[in-house]
């Protein structure tokens, strides 16, 4: 079944700046869709709103059709992978994966050296081997729709690419929204791309309109579901 | 540790510093939360992601603290 996320009408102020109005976006069972845009357009805002977790002054947030009018967000529907840490540091990573019905197996699959952390506190982990298991949790755990904010940050770029395949092999059965600022890493995943500038959302037919919108100067080659970026 | 401290001024006092022990409960329950909201908040995801309200947890941890403080002060009236 295809499950579709929708948000639009959003009107998010700060001290009265206004940081989102006119926001549309989309994402389906099958896509991923990337979020760009630079420091403070309000990426991390509009993922939290789709959370519940920042209550905006308008909004319209629908899975299927039907509104989501609480903060309450079912893990059957979402989950979302926040830019700073999320899990417990006294849990251990068997207790993590038995509350997220996750198979350690299939971690050690993508990343073997992991094997020996299975019965380790959190707190015993690097930054970026605890980066690791949040995005997997994330990431496999079931759900509808997942949203990854800077997945990537604090990741060596081996592990970024077992994340990637992760990634791709997830959205078969889920819609997967993420923004980062290794848009390299975006381009090459996405099917559809927004870039958010002066509140809005844009979605980007082009090279031209990344550039245009001041977000990055792309100057490789990359394809982005049917369209090609790149000089 | 506070109900534990409430309970050892009531059996010692009585019944006549229950007002004040029922005031002091609340005061720490609101303090607890002030500090749990705002320094713990991003362990709140944890939960949230896997279905748990801010407002269950809260609902359900602060009303579970505050009916045991009630049954431990009556049960230690009883008993002194």
């Amino acid at each position: 079944m295809i499950n579709i996320l929708e948000i639009d009408s959003v009107n998010l102020e700060f001290d009265s700046k206004r940081v989102l109005q006119n926001v549309y976006l989309k994402s389906e069972t099958g896509k991923i869709t990337g979020l760009l845009g630079k420091n403070g357009t309000g990426k991390s805002s509009l993922m939290k709103i789709l959370f519940g977790e920042l209550i905006p002054n308008d909004k319209s947030i629908r899975i299927n059709g039907n509104a989501l009018l609480t903060s309450s967000r079912f893990s059957k529907d979402m989950r979302y992978l926040p830019q700073g840490r999320f899990l417990l540091n006294s849990l251990t990573i068997k207790r993590i994966f038995s509350d997220f019905e996750l198979d350690f197996d299939d971690l050690i699959y993508s990343f073997p050296e992991f094997e020996k952390f299975f019965k380790s506190k959190l707190i015993n982990l690097s930054g970026g081997e605890r980066r690791i298991i949040e995005i997997y949790v994330i990431l496999v755990s079931q759900t509808k729709f997942c949203m990854l904010d800077e997945p990537f940050s604090h990741v060596m770029p081996i592990h970024i690419d077992s994340i990637k395949k992760i990634i791709l092999r997830e959205k078969e059965n889920k819609g997967i929204i993420i923004t980062d600022h290794m848009y390299k890493h975006i381009l090459d995943i996405c099917d559809d791309l927004y870039v958010i500038n002066d509140g809005k959302t844009y979605l980007t037919k082009n090279i031209r309109d990344i550039e245009t919108l001041g977000y990055a100067r792309v100057t490789e080659k990359i394809t982005v579901g049917n369209t090609q970026y790149g000089q | 540790m506070i109900t534990l401290s409430c309970l050892s001024i009531i059996y010692t006092w009585g019944l006549v510093t229950f007002t004040a022990l029922f005031w002091f409960k609340i005061i720490t329950l609101g303090l607890i939360f002030y500090y749990i909201h705002n320094v713990k908040k991003d362990d709140f995801y944890y939960y949230k992601n896997l279905g748990l309200s801010k407002k269950t947890l809260w609902f359900s941890t602060l009303t579970f603290d505050f009916i045991l403080f009630l049954m431990l002060i009556i049960i230690t009236l009883i008993v002194r």
